[in-house]
């Protein structure tokens, strides 16, 4: 019993740390939304609404906000549909090379995003092998760049949620029995069946997770964005970035974070309203 | 009539399963008739569950053939083998109902909806769950859950049904009770079952014939019975049913006759059932049943005899085991109808008929 208790009090000190260190920058950040910029990194003392309305009666901060959400979206679902073939073959792999492979990917997921992009702007940028095939490919008829526009972004999403992604799915693989697979096919199921009727509707729960985690950590990226966008594409965190640092707008820069967070936890609620109900997963657990 | 009497016949010929460095099937040749129940028994490892997968079609056989109803099916994926298949941890789909589970086989074969529906309404009589249509697998006990799996491998008629050890999670009592079940639906809808298990008893309770599986190979195949009166080897003798074991060495022969010298001294009369010869190390079985005490009511003339010592006795009902040492202190168990209340410790003699007593060669290396 007292051992018990000194535990919990250890997780509450973690807590505490957590608190002081997350919560109380966030209130003095959301509070600092509420007032108007004077300039010079400096704001008023009346309390306003006047930058959120800014940003939402712009035009340029809603396509941007749209442009965000569309290069997450489409980053998730690029990520999802080459993550899953690959965790699926990882999880249903009985050999010891299995292990290999995941310490592989754990350490590729620990690469600095950065070195990542700067990588990627190698193999894509008008110099790079890429490009290079594109052009003897078409023939010369391709000549656009690869580098600074949505699709670089997109690319670079990818390849920075990929490895967490895979990790995410094998455990969500994993959970799904095999003898329910070989149920399938031994009851006259084709492979196109199995997957319709039993692997994605048992992988569903996890699945959505998965894509949610994702979709967050894109909705959240700069690195991808600024460096594989070059200036071209404005997404919200890379508007903040520049509100900070290029106009010193330090509340518009807040307000706009506050609605980048409002949007993100939004989406999220309304996933999981929508999302089928919950007690499959639980089935799931129940016969393994 | 004539036709459909070999539709469901499996034959297996010299099917050999090697992965990389190790055979795991070493050669299986056996043939399976129209509506027999057959149960491969052995011990985990024998290749009894690799037989299995390669008859469903989940494991390609090395080499051999199987073949279903006279046709070959060694390159057919399990679905267009028309097989059922209950699974050992039921795999029942945990997002389908009950009735979805057992209209699973019939959705996918395009069935129209209402043989799907009259079919599972069978199915459900059939296993006695009617009114578990709209049941999630996770509300179901084991026992049902089994019974839907089982009804769910029926449903779309299969040529032939397979048992993965599917009792092998549930409580012995539970066991008993779907061991009976099994037997009642399988009788009823006269389908050729092939049944794995490693658990003897539930081999004898349901096979026609038991296909006894080791190392890869089949043992001996037979009748439940004659398997156990009449095991050809010394694995048979252990594996199928219980057995004391007697070592010794052969003293000479005659015939078919053997005198063994036993370890504790004995001179013991056997059938040899090893083509032993004098000199040769052996061990003689004994069932339990055929042990009796030596005393005025049963005397020893013409029986083979050994001292023993009483150590305890085990009530079961309806049998007593009473648990002997010998001069080695190795255990003998004689199985009693009623136990003559003789005190722990008394010195007996135990006397079994020479035609109860099985000499087999002993094994070569002792691990066995």
């Amino acid at each position: 019993m007292k051992v018990r208790r000194t535990y919990d009090l250890l997780l509450l000190a973690a807590l505490a740390v957590s608190a002081l260190l997350f919560l109380v920058p966030q209130f003095f950040f959301v509070r600092q939304s509420f007032y108007e910029s004077i300039g010079m990194g400096l704001t008023g003392d009346v309390l306003t609404l006047a930058n959120y309305v800014k940003i939402l009666t712009d035009r340029f901060y809603l396509e941007a906000f749209g442009r965000t959400l569309a290069l997450s979206g489409v980053a998730t679902g690029a990520g999802l549909l080459l993550a899953l073939p690959t965790a699926y073959c990882l999880a249903r792999l009985r050999s010891g090379v299995l292990r290999w492979l995941v310490v592989l990917l754990l350490i590729s997921s620990f690469v600095s995003i950065v070195v990542k992009v700067l990588g990627l702007t190698l193999l894509l940028g008008s110099n790079g092998p890429i490009p290079a095939l594109l052009r003897i490919l078409t023939g010369g008829l391709w000549s656009a760049s690869l580098l600074y526009n949505g699709s670089a972004v997109v690319i670079g999403l990818v390849q920075y949620t990929l490895p967490l992604l895979v990790m995410l799915l094998f455990g969500v693989i994993q959970n799904i029995p095999r003898s329910l697979e070989e149920a399938a096919l031994v009851h006259g199921a084709s492979d196109w069946r199995l997957v319709k009727r039993v692997l994605l509707p048992l992988a569903l729960p996890g699945l959505l997770t998965a894509a949610l985690i994702s979709f967050n950590m894109n909705m959240g990226a700069f690195t991808s964005a600024v460096l594989l966008g070059g200036g071209n594409v404005l997404t919200i965190p890379v508007l903040i970035q520049r509100k900070i640092i290029l106009e010193v707008d330090y509340p518009a820069a807040a307000a706009l974070s506050v609605l980048l967070t409002a949007a993100v936890i939004l989406i999220n609620l309304l996933a999981l309203v929508i999302h089928p109900r919950g007690r499959r997963s639980v089935q799931i657990e129940a016969a393994a | 009539m004539e036709a459909k009497a070999t539709m469901s016949r499996v034959t297996l010929k010299g099917l050999v399963k090697r992965y990389q460095q190790t055979e795991v099937v070493k050669g299986i040749d056996l043939a399976v008739e129209e509506g027999e129940f057959i149960v491969l028994l052995g011990p985990s490892g024998c290749g009894k569950t690799t037989t299995l997968r390669m008859i469903a079609g989940f494991t390609e056989p090395t080499s051999g053939t199987v073949s279903i109803g006279g046709e070959i099916v060694n390159k057919l994926p399990p679905r267009a083998r028309n097989v059922g298949m209950v699974f050992q941890d039921y795999a029942l789909f945990p997002n389908m109902t009950v009735a979805e589970n057992i209209g699973f086989g019939l959705v996918e074969r395009r069935a129209a909806p209402q043989r799907v529906n009259s079919r599972t309404a069978e199915m459900l009589a059939l296993i006695r769950m009617g009114g578990f249509e709209r049941r999630y697998p996770s509300e179901l006990s084991g026992g049902q859950q089994q019974r839907v799996a089982l009804a769910r491998s029926l449903a779309y008629e299969p040529r032939v049904l397979l048992m993965d050890e599917p009792l092998g999670a549930l409580d012995q009592k539970l066991r008993e009770e779907m061991q009976r079940e099994f037997t009642r639906i399988q009788r009823a809808l006269a389908i050729t079952t092939i049944f794995v298990t490693h658990d003897q008893q539930e081999a004898m309770a349901l096979a026609d014939r038991i296909v006894v599986m080791n190392a890869g190979r089949i043992e001996q195949c037979g009748h439940p019975e004659e398997l156990y009166r009449n095991p050809e080897t010394l694995f048979i003798a252990k594996f199928v049913g219980r057995s004391n074991l007697f070592s010794g060495v052969v003293q000479s022969r005659t015939d078919a006759i053997v005198i063994v010298r036993s370890s504790t001294g004995h001179l013991l009369e056997a059938r040899d059932k090893g083509g032993v010869a004098p000199g040769q190390q052996v061990v003689c079985v004994v069932r339990p049943e055929r042990l009796f005490i030596v005393d005025l009511d049963h005397p020893a003339t013409g029986q083979n005899t050994l001292a023993a010592k009483l150590l305890r006795r085990s009530f079961f009902g309806s049998s007593v085991d009473l648990v002997l040492l010998d001069r080695n202190g190795q255990e003998i168990i004689v199985q009693v109808s009623d136990g003559a209340p003789l005190p722990a410790g008394e010195d007996v003699t135990v006397g079994f008929a020479p035609q109860d007593t099985l000499c087999f060669a002993a094994p070569s290396d002792a691990a066995s």
